[in-house]
């Protein structure tokens, strides 16, 4: 066909219209095709469902600044250690039977004006021997764009996140399969219009109260009693069908899958009584008159995360949990804030791992202990409890992993006129820390080059570190999916990591 | 036939095919002509600022005193904002809205309208504003008073600013009793009838 | 060709052979009628489902094989004719159909069937046509933030029908000249491209203390109020949005509850680390020399290609790390910094981010000694990359050299690229979601309109009413 026969869009409509049969409309188009699975399908089997969180670290955590030290005496000959982010050898523990070593904790002087309430240390003595450390390589050092491929991995899975490609593998049946409490880029999307509706992501804002959304009614004052309010919903769904609005519009996409939610997730919901088991609000501050109660696991989940009435990081890690527990979600991602204080004490940085800019080795030390924490709690909790309270399904932390997802790394180097006080910037080279028994623990994957502190990467089959190579997004991503038996192609196989 | 008459006939003879005795398969009903659908089929999600204001005028409340959750939080602005489709770009760094409804979308909306539509009841008890036709402590009126069409047509208007067809009355006129056939309280219908009509999707989509 | 075409296969298969960056300006010189080519620049989906490694789509496979082995930029052109008639997706509709509507003719899942035609009757709705009466209540809702009322309706409802359109408009005036859009609407338009941060900004409770704590400061390291003020200002009142990237001055609050422009350097009325304005008129370009732009883009680094990306992204609505508006310039990058962005997986997007970024290396980000974030210093590129002297590197924009970022805005604002960005978010805006195939026709009439409508936003908002993709239910 030449140039000059081309059809305009304006004829293409009007050409092709009468030949075409009913019902695809640009609108389904735009939703993609997925969306006509029913919401409230059969259940995935408990048995065989896996369980990710994904921990994001925001800003750049660095990995040569907590689990893949290196130290002054092991630089090359002629090195210069006051200008390279190396630590002498008496700031690098390696705890007892652990092969992975970390930063110890920050010196008073050190801390500045935080005051760290954990350490990396008591995480890896508590948790080496389900840890695995990866080197990686970012592919951006903006922001944004870095956290939202650390969550597709660049990509390689249609652009759906490793959270919402979890949640679609063993999310059949779950009201709340994907859950997302993260921030920024952590919190975007994926770019995949196949996805399944039950796999997108539901954006929890606040913890604390997040509860109160899984109910239509209950905890409302002077509201009609439940049977009333259960007739009212029959009449407006006749109402819904019945209107001139409703039946102009019964076969509008947005409409069909609010109308979708409405109907079967709702019931769900309240059936499940989620709003008591999500209820992480304590007893003593919800007003008697509304007749709600905590979570039945609230003191359990207040044990592993002891401020959680107070910080609203540990009230993520706790959500994580009880969604989790309760069978309600698969796949939750959490994400560490700013500027946080307990009392009068500082306990999180501002602008969490990129205050790395201004005070780098602070900065680095505060939020690491800060991530942990959480993480450390969430381990506990994952592995005192069965899967759904039920003994048969074993402990949750069986069938769990850990994503501690990052933007990237920083620089390697320090000003040698402030080797102990200095900003860094962002930096693609860094790792990646991973814990699940279903992965190869108490290993490091890859190596750091000591005379530039570059990550280097492995053989995905072997494991053995290949000094010359780097690990990608799309190979941590993989290696998580391969771990949760989530398929697709383009996967790399990362054998070598599997337990 | 007017047009309201025509759905008058199309909603009395779907409910009288609900499974009650005049509807055999040996005596075939003519088949009401439904209208006609849309084929562009395009909605737009009313979403946080505009719906809590609609809200707000039609039950004549500040929109501050719409909803509270567990006493101490802002339903609209807080801890239910992403659910009804705004965003915080501050602190959680969500710099655009959702492009759709999320799960809890649906029930957050009955929250709202329902602690809404109670405050209003409420109010209305001391000093009438939107229930005006009886005293709410009355039982509630007959389905052919006066009071009855009065009110249903006034939320149509306030609520979805048009009036009801036949069959939304017919509908509505189900929640005059509760399920063993009990006249209810006109103030219950109100709150029931407010909410029935404020979480159509009639309210939620343009 | 069939048999190679069948080897790379739908789903891609891996090669040898790269993704080529010049690749989206070739299909664009092709097909400038194209909706993906219409004030933007289509991305290597068309026919990649990845670009590292590089694996192809249908469609791309497909070309593959047609190039046979020729130059890529030589060739390619005749490639895409050779396919036209062909269908390599296989979902029924030719390539040079799917080209033209704005389907991906290498992808079967993407695809458009075109709007049925209405059957039967509805008396409350005006189906398949513009309905004055969904218009009225979208223009509230969206412009007013709240529905019509039942009177309005009415009203409207009684207006004999030629005069229902001006009612509409007036309606509209009335919404775009008040509180709710000039104040929240507008600004909740403007956060993806601020990108506001409370810890960092003049809201920040955080104070800084040191030494022994004589010395205190709050937390702010730029205000981004003047950035929504500025904003708000441009796109309201028939202003000429094309200040967006070219204003010279600043916006403050006039006391009055309005806004009012103020020329020159401001100092912040914070005790702070930050959160005036630094530069001097001549070094500004509206939105994109902001002290909190600058601030919270370029930070510490040498080479602010965030700062551009960013600038990019938000006024020409194309996504470098998305791979879009792919705009190769020769002999780049030059790693000018040496980050290693010349290496092949990186230097596909930094042949057009890097040069977009040079003419920001003369802006501060975060502070330089004397603390003044966001300022202009004409040693800046020398100082921090050694490379800068010796390399003289050429700032380009759309394939057109630049010497600064004042210059930069002014051809971007100029673009057609600017304008299709600035019509399509109002049109997203107003109808909730992107434009599908069915709505393109009416997205690019709104677009060509903007100049002979003194480039208004007010202006795009009145012509997207008018759309069939607005008022027809």
């Amino acid at each position: 066909m030449s140039r000059n026969t081309r059809l305009s869009r304006r004829r293409f409509f009007t050409g092709v219209a009468g030949t075409v049969g009913a019902a695809v409309t640009a609108a389904h188009l735009r939703s993609g095709s997925a969306r006509a699975e029913g919401m409230a399908a059969e259940a995935s089997d408990p048995a065989d469902r896996k369980l990710l969180f994904v921990v994001c670290a925001s800003g750049g955590a660095s990995i040569i600044d907590s689990v893949l030290p290196v130290t002054t005496d092991e630089l090359p000959e002629g090195s210069d250690a006051a200008s390279l982010n190396v630590y002498e050898p008496s700031r690098v523990i390696q705890p007892a039977g652990s092969n992975i070593r970390c930063v110890a904790p920050l010196s008073p002087l050190d801390q500045l004006f935080f005051t760290p309430q954990y350490s990396i240390q008591e995480f890896v003595e508590a948790h080496h021997a389900h840890m695995t450390v990866v080197t990686q390589e970012a592919t951006s050092v903006n922001h944004a764009v870095a956290q939202k491929r650390a969550m597709t991995g660049a990509g390689i899975n249609r652009g759906r996140t490793i959270a919402e490609a979890v949640a679609e593998r063993h999310g059949r049946g779950l009201p709340l399969a994907n859950c997302n409490m993260g921030s920024g880029g952590y919190l975007e999307p994926g770019d995949d219009r196949t996805l399944a509706g039950r796999a997108r992501g539901e954006i929890i804002t606040n913890p604390r109260a997040y509860a109160m959304a899984t109910h239509g009614s209950r905890g409302l004052e002077g509201i009609p009693g439940a049977q009333q309010l259960l007739r009212a919903r029959g009449i407006r769904e006749q109402l819904d069908d019945a209107s001139p609005f409703g039946e102009t519009y019964r076969n509008a996409p947005l409409r069909e899958r609010y109308l979708s939610m409405r109907r079967e997730l709702g019931p769900m919901l309240e059936e499940q009584d989620a709003i008591t088991k999500l209820m992480l609000t304590p007893q003593d501050d919800i007003p008697a008159a509304l007749g709600l109660e905590s979570s039945p696991m609230a003191d359990q989940v207040r044990d592993a995360l002891p401020n959680l009435d107070k910080d609203s990081w540990q009230q993520q890690g706790g959500m994580a949990f009880l969604l989790a527990y309760y069978g309600m979600s698969c796949a939750s991602t959490i994400g560490v804030g700013g500027t946080s204080f307990d009392g009068d004490t500082v306990v999180s940085a501002p602008l969490a791992f990129d205050f790395s800019h201004t005070v780098h080795r602070t900065a680095q030390g505060v939020m690491w202990s800060r991530v942990l924490q959480v993480v450390s709690g969430l381990i506990t909790l994952l592995q005192r409890h069965d899967y759904l309270g039920d003994p048969a399904l074993g402990k949750m932390w069986d069938r769990s992993l850990i994503y501690i997802a990052t933007d990237f790394g920083r620089d390697k180097l320090r000003p040698a006129t402030s080797p102990d006080f200095y900003g860094t910037g962002h930096h693609l080279n860094n790792g990646t820390v991973l814990l699940s028994p279903m992965l190869v623990g108490n290993r490091v994957f890859g190596g750091v080059d000591p005379q530039t502190l570059l990550t280097y990467g492995f053989d995905r089959r072997t494991g053995e570190a290949a000094p010359g190579t780097v690990m990608r997004e799309g190979d941590i991503y993989s290696l998580i999916a391969q771990a949760m038996d989530v398929d697709f192609d383009g996967r790399r196989d990362m054998s070598a990591a599997l337990a | 036939m007017t047009n309201r008459t025509i759905h008058a006939w199309l909603g009395l003879s779907l409910l009288s095919c609900l499974g009650l005795p005049g509807c055999r398969d040996d005596q075939p009903e003519p088949e009401p002509a439904a209208l006609a659908a849309s084929t562009r089929n395009h909605l737009v999600w009313k979403r946080y600022h505009a719906f809590a204001q609609d809200l707000s005028r039609a039950l004549e409340l500040p929109t501050e005193e719409l909803c509270t959750e567990l006493g101490e939080f802002d339903c609209i602005n807080d801890v239910h904002l992403a659910g009804l489709g705004g965003h915080e770009p501050l602190h959680q760094g969500l710099l655009e809205p959702l492009a759709e409804p999320l799960a809890t979308t649906p029930l957050v909306t009955e929250r709202v309208v329902l602690s809404a539509c109670t405050a209003r009841v409420e109010r209305d008890r001391t000093d009438p504003v939107v229930f005006t036709a009886l005293e709410l402590d009355q039982p509630a009126p007959a389905e052919d008073s006066e009071a009855f069409t009065d009110t249903v047509q006034d939320l149509y208007r306030r609520l979805l600013g048009r009036d009801p067809i036949d069959a939304e009355y017919t509908l509505l006129g189900q929640l005059l009793v509760d399920d063993e056939g009990e006249p209810v309280t006109f103030g219950e219908f109100a709150q029931l009838a407010c909410f029935s009509i404020a979480t159509t999707t009639e309210f939620s989509f343009i | 060709m069939l048999g190679f075409t069948a080897l790379l296969g739908v789903g891609g298969l891996a090669s040898e052979a790269e993704a080529k960056p010049t690749g989206p300006m070739r299909f664009c010189e092709a097909y400038p009628e194209s909706p993906d080519c219409s004030g933007r620049l289509t991305t290597c989906e068309t026919c990649h489902t990845s670009t590292d490694p590089a694996q192809w789509n249908a469609y791309g496979g497909a070309l593959l094989g047609a190039l046979g082995g020729r130059d890529f930029d030589e060739g390619i052109a005749s490639a895409m004719l050779e396919l036209e008639d062909l269908d390599a997706d296989g979902d029924g509709e030719t390539n040079l159909d799917e080209i033209l509507v704005g389907t991906n003719p290498g992808n079967a899942e993407s695809i458009w069937q075109p709007v049925p035609e209405v059957e039967g009757a509805n008396p409350f709705y005006d189906l398949g046509t513009y309905d004055p009466r969904v218009a009225l209540q979208r223009v509230m809702v969206l412009y007013c933030g709240h529905s019509a009322s039942y009177e309005q309706r009415q009203d409207f409802a009684a207006l004999p029908a030629e005069d229902q359109r001006d009612a509409l408009h007036e309606t509209l005036s009335m919404c775009l000249d008040g509180e709710y859009w000039r104040t929240l609407a507008l600004r909740e338009l403007a956060d993806v491209r601020i990108t506001p941060s409370y810890a960092v900004g003049a809201d920040s409770d955080v104070n800084l203390s040191l030494g022994d704590g004589a010395y205190q400061q709050r937390l702010v390291l730029a205000d981004y109020d003047w950035d929504y003020r500025l904003w708000r200002y441009i796109m309201t009142d028939d202003r000429d949005i094309r200040q967006l990237l070219t204003a010279k001055y600043h916006v403050v609050d006039d006391g009055a509850g309005g806004l009012m422009p103020v020329e020159g350097i401001l100092d912040s009325p914070y005790e702070t680390v930050a959160g005036g304005q630094p530069l001097p008129p001549e070094h500004r370009a509206g939105m994109i020399t902001t002290q909190w732009f600058l601030m919270v883009n370029t930070m510490f680094s040498a080479l602010p290609r965030t700062t551009a990306a960013q600038a990019y992204r938000s006024y020409l609505g194309m996504n470098i790390s998305a791979s879009e508006g792919i705009l190769p310039v020769a002999g780049e990058p030059l790693d000018i910094d040496a980050k290693g962005v010349a290496a092949p997986a990186c230097a596909s997007c930094h042949s057009t981010l890097d040069p977009l970024a040079y003419a920001f290396s003369y802006y501060n980000g975060i502070g330089n000694e004397t603390n003044l974030t966001g300022d202009y210093d004409p040693m800046r590129p020398v100082t921090a990359m050694p490379a800068w002297e010796a390399e003289q590197p050429t700032s380009m924009i759309l394939g057109q050299p630049i010497d600064s970022v004042a210059a930069w805005g002014r051809v971007a604002s100029e673009s057609l690229y600017f304008r299709q960005a600035m019509g399509r978010m109002f049109f997203e805006h107003a109808l909730g979601g992107p434009a599908g195939p069915a709505e393109l026709d009416d997205l690019a009439q709104v677009v060509e309109t903007i100049p002979a409508d003194g480039h208004s936003a007010n202006r795009i908002i009145h012509r997207i009413i008018d759309t069939e993709a607005f008022g027809a239910p």
